[in-house]
């Protein structure tokens, strides 16, 4: 698992690192920027995220999220309208306890919330993602790491827009804290900080490679095993596309259900379920 | 032309013809080397054999022998060697036996370049000819003890010629203390004088003079008087040839007077005819397991012969019927612990007790004799007069006796009648007679035994009923006892189930207590001993069943992997039987052990709880869908229990 692992982490640096290098080579109008940087105003945001994990074999599964993002217009002020519909596929394979990855799709579509916009009401986004996550124990907690690259094709809603390409690199730094129970198991509340960076890079980036800095907790509840379900704020704050001297930022509630179905015959489960420990 | 084709196919034929019969009559003998078992001997054996039909059949020379030095050398060793000839499987020749049980004391000496251990034991040898399977010429027999390789002591010498098996002219026989000399007519009918003297010159020695087979007289002598015993001398009647074995000496014995009998018997004759006739058997049983053979010598002598008709035989069968049926009555009686300890104070058992004892004495003693007669098949050997005479020297038993009673060393005595159907005739045949008197016999011990059986059952009861309750006291003791030493450390519900145990054990005992009828409080004394072990069972298992539910509670949890904690986490599967378990079955049995105690009901409701508890564990690994969809809305203990399958007997 350290051989895997460490082999991950340098190829994700090498990456970086080449596109980063890119990046920059391609650097070709200036940007005007702003003598300072500018904050927009909040905006308020509900996000209502079901995650999905679906065992499918001995170390395989199948991670199906659906999230619903409303987002605050003149008309629909706090809660606000949809904004946004993900569905974000992927196949996953479990490592071991600790090391997990998965690669998958993403179909994102995103409806237009400018009011006063002609333009069109729905664009899809497609994206391709892959994600490496390791946990670890600390005491009674648990603590995550999570590295997920996304490849992603948008495209604005006016009626001729191209789509561009762009990669994000996102890291997310995570905790789970049980507060009433030494660990977290059926009937445990726990509250669950975290922190992800999310960078950008492609043509169309230019001065505004961080696109989010996102700051959330969320306090959840373990119902059983298989069902949990948990609910936070976030803040978030990142670089304007457009001017990397302009930075969005918002207030989000965040409302989780996660499900872990295994449809797997008894026979099939055991005894291999409890993989190596 | 045609003759030139003939001859050679009729050569053929001839040589074919040929083959086949050379085959069938000129059977390939092999030799076998190698090691082979003969009863309990196991020896390294040289022997020729063919094999006929599968079967292998001796012939030709055969040995067969073992010895072990190295065995001698540390503790013992037993020796042996067979060693002469077969002709078809039957043995056929000049033979030896030899059997040696040595030790050695480690001496040696060395003689003429040899080795040579001394050894001392006792070598038995057996040498003469066979033919067909059967002795014949002269046979030695010999037990010899050896000291330090060399002869000491013949322990036993037998000589004896046959012609085909059958025993001839004059024979020896003699062992350490009396020697056997003697004589056969030509079909092997003891003939003229047999002699017994004793080694020692001592003792007195015996004289039996045959003639053609019938015993007429034996004259016996010791150092200073002899004696003359007639035996069948004058018969002139019927004779049958027997052998002459320890039959003959009971059938001799009932002609003799008891005095007779008693000067004559050492029984010496028949004992070293029957060593000698140990050693034939030995090597009948070898010569038999290696093929046919007949080797036993028949020592044949001729004895008056009054053969009971069909009618006497059925009489004599229901004498030995009445002698075991009132051996086993009188035994029963005469051996009955209770009896023999009530009859030293009670003058009743006293006087049942010795009527039985004086009808064994009169009347069963004689009988006994007459059954073991039959049991020899001596009876028909004797006339019925001589018979009678015999066995009842002083007349025939009364049906009507007088009884001693000794208590307290006080004598009295007590007339007896023994009420039967028959009355015995002095002019009614002998064997008839008999059977009357077996008959009278029986019907006393009879009467008797039933008149005891009620002392004997009374006896029975008051000794059952004293066990029993001192089983109630240890049974509710080990119930007390178990409950307040488990009370304390199991949860309060299931110790208010032992404590009610431990009421209605009191409850028991208490209704138990009021029984005043003796012959309840038996019955009663046996419901409360089963109904206290009972209840012991219960306790134990109520003491359980808090592991019965962890043990299930565990059974039932799984340990899965949740993705998004990334943690194992214990789930509960098939929750429905277990809350069907946990909320309903055991509450139901508590209650059941707290609200519905009957002793009737105690080992079902036990039962009960130990089955369900076992079946619900087996229904982890089985498919229970349809089980847990029935579980779903039912509350009801007794059908929940019949879902389960578990037997719920009736309470």
């Amino acid at each position: 698992m350290k051989t895997f692992g460490t082999y991950m982490l340098r190829f994700l640096f090498l990456l970086c690192f080449l596109t980063t290098f890119k990046g920059v080579s391609q650097e070709e109008e200036p940007e005007v920027l702003p003598e300072y940087s500018k904050y927009k105003d909040l905006t308020t945001k509900t996000w209502i995220n079901t995650y999905g994990n679906i065992r499918i074999g001995k170390r395989l599964f199948w991670d199906a999220q659906t999230h619903l993002r409303l987002e605050e217009t003149d008309a629909t002020p706090f809660v606000g309208q949809v904004a946004q519909v993900y569905n974000r596929h992927a196949i996953g394979y479990i490592h071991s306890k600790y090391f997990n990855v998965r690669l998958g799709g993403v179909l994102r579509l995103n409806f237009n919330t400018d009011e006063s916009s002609t333009d069109r009401n729905l664009v899809p986004e497609w994206r391709i993602w892959h994600q490496y996550q390791f946990a670890q124990a600390l005491e009674s907690m648990m603590i995550y790491h999570r590295i997920r690259i996304e490849h992603r094709w948008t495209q604005g809603f006016a009626e001729d827009s191209e789509y561009i390409f762009r990669n994000r690199w996102r890291y997310m730094f995570r905790m789970k804290i049980p507060l009433n129970n030494h660990k977290l198991k059926p009937k445990t509340l726990y509250v669950a900080p975290e922190a992800e960076l999310i960078m950008q890079s492609g043509k169309a980036v230019v001065a505004s490679p961080m696109e989010d800095l996102r700051l959330t907790t969320t306090l959840g509840y373990i119902l059983t095993p298989r069902l949990t379900v948990a609910a936070g704020a976030m803040y978030s704050q990142g670089q304007d596309l457009a001017n990397g001297g302009n930075f969005k930022q918002s207030w989000a509630m965040r409302f989780h259900v996660y499900f872990s179905p295994d449809f797997r015959k008894v026979k099939n489960k055991l005894p291999e379920i409890h993989l190596t420990d | 032309m045609i003759r030139l084709t003939i001859n050679p196919l009729l050569f053929f034929i001839v040589c074919c013809c040929f083959s086949i019969s050379n085959s069938l009559y000129a059977q390939e003998v092999e030799t076998y080397n190698g090691s082979l078992q003969i009863g309990k001997y196991n020896g390294k054996a040289t022997y020729t054999y063919k094999v006929v039909e599968n079967d292998t059949v001796l012939d030709g020379d055969f040995l067969v022998l073992r010895s072990n030095l190295q065995e001698l050398l540390q503790k013992q060793d037993y020796s042996f060697q067979f060693k002469g000839s077969f002709v078809d499987g039957i043995p056929d020749g000049p033979w030896k036996f030899q059997f040696g049980e040595f030790n050695s004391k480690s001496q040696s000496e060395v003689i003429d370049y040899q080795y040579r251990v001394l050894v001392s034991g006792i070598q038995k040898s057996s040498v003469g000819k066979i033919k067909m399977g059967n002795p014949h010429g002269e046979w030695t027999i010999l037990e010899e003890q050896i000291e330090d390789s060399e002869i000491s002591k013949t322990l036993f010498k037998s000589v004896i010629s046959f012609d085909k098996g059958v025993p001839q002219q004059n024979f020896s026989i003699n062992n350490d203390n009396y020697t056997l000399v003697g004589r056969f007519l030509r079909d092997g009918v003891a003939h003229d004088e047999w002699s017994l003297f004793p080694s020692n010159g001592i003792d007195q020695s015996e004289s039996w003079y045959f003639n053609d087979g019938l015993l007429q007289n034996i004259r016996v002598d010791d150092d200073n008087d002899h004696k003359t015993i007639t035996a069948f001398k004058g018969f002139t009647g019927e004779t049958k040839t027997i052998n002459l074995d320890a039959a003959y000496i009971a059938a001799l014995d009932i002609q003799f007077s008891k005095e007779d009998v008693e000067t004559l018997h050492q029984n010496n004759l028949p004992k070293l005819l029957k060593q000698n006739a140990q050693r034939y058997q030995e090597i009948d049983a070898i010569l038999s397991e290696l093929g046919k053979s007949d080797f036993l010598p028949e020592f044949k002598v001729k004895v008056p012969y009054f053969p009971l008709d069909s009618v006497e035989a059925v009489q004599v069968d229901s004498v030995v019927s009445y002698y075991k049926k009132a051996k086993e009555l009188s035994e029963s009686i005469l051996h009955n612990s209770q009896l023999n300890i009530l009859k030293l104070s009670d003058k009743n058992t006293a006087y049942q007790y010795n009527t039985v004892l004086q009808i064994k004495n009169d009347f069963l003693t004689p009988i006994e004799e007459i059954a073991r007669y039959d049991s020899l098949s001596i009876l028909e050997y004797t006339s019925r007069k001589q018979l009678l005479d015999h066995v009842f020297a002083s007349g025939l038993p009364n049906p009507k006796m007088d009884i001693e009673i000794v208590i307290d060393s006080v004598a009295s005595s007590k007339p007896y009648t023994i009420s039967t159907t028959v009355t015995s005739s002095k002019n009614a045949p002998v064997i008839q007679q008999i059977e009357t008197v077996a008959k009278m016999g029986y019907d006393g011990v009879l009467a008797i035994a039933n008149e005891v059986k009620e002392t004997l059952a009374q006896e029975k009861r008051q000794n059952e009923l004293a066990n029993l309750e001192e089983e109630i006291i240890v049974q509710n003791d080990s119930l007390v006892m178990f409950i307040d030493s488990v009370r304390t450390s199991i949860p309060l519900n299931y110790s208010n189930s032992l404590k009610q145990i431990k009421t209605f054990a009191n409850a028991t005992l208490n209704s138990y207590s009021k029984v005043k009828s003796a012959q309840d409080k038996l019955i009663s004394a046996r419901n409360t001993v089963a109904c206290l072990k009972n209840l012991n069972e219960l306790s134990v298992t109520v003491s359980k069943m808090p592991q019965f539910k962890s043990t299930i509670q565990e059974t039932y949890t799984d340990r899965i992997w949740n993705p998004f904690m990334v943690t194992l986490m214990d789930e509960d599967i098939k929750k429905r039987i277990t809350t069907a378990y946990t909320k309903i079955l055991e509450p139901y049995f508590l209650i059941q052990t707290e609200e519905s105690l009957t002793c009737e009901n105690i080992s079902a409701l036990n039962e009960n709880i130990t089955e369900t508890y076992h079946s619900v564990l087996m229904l982890k690994d089985k498919d229970t869908k349809k089980l847990e969809r029935k579980l779903k809305k039912e509350k009801d203990p007794l059908t929940i229990l019949e879902l389960l399958n578990v037997q719920n007997t009736k309470q």
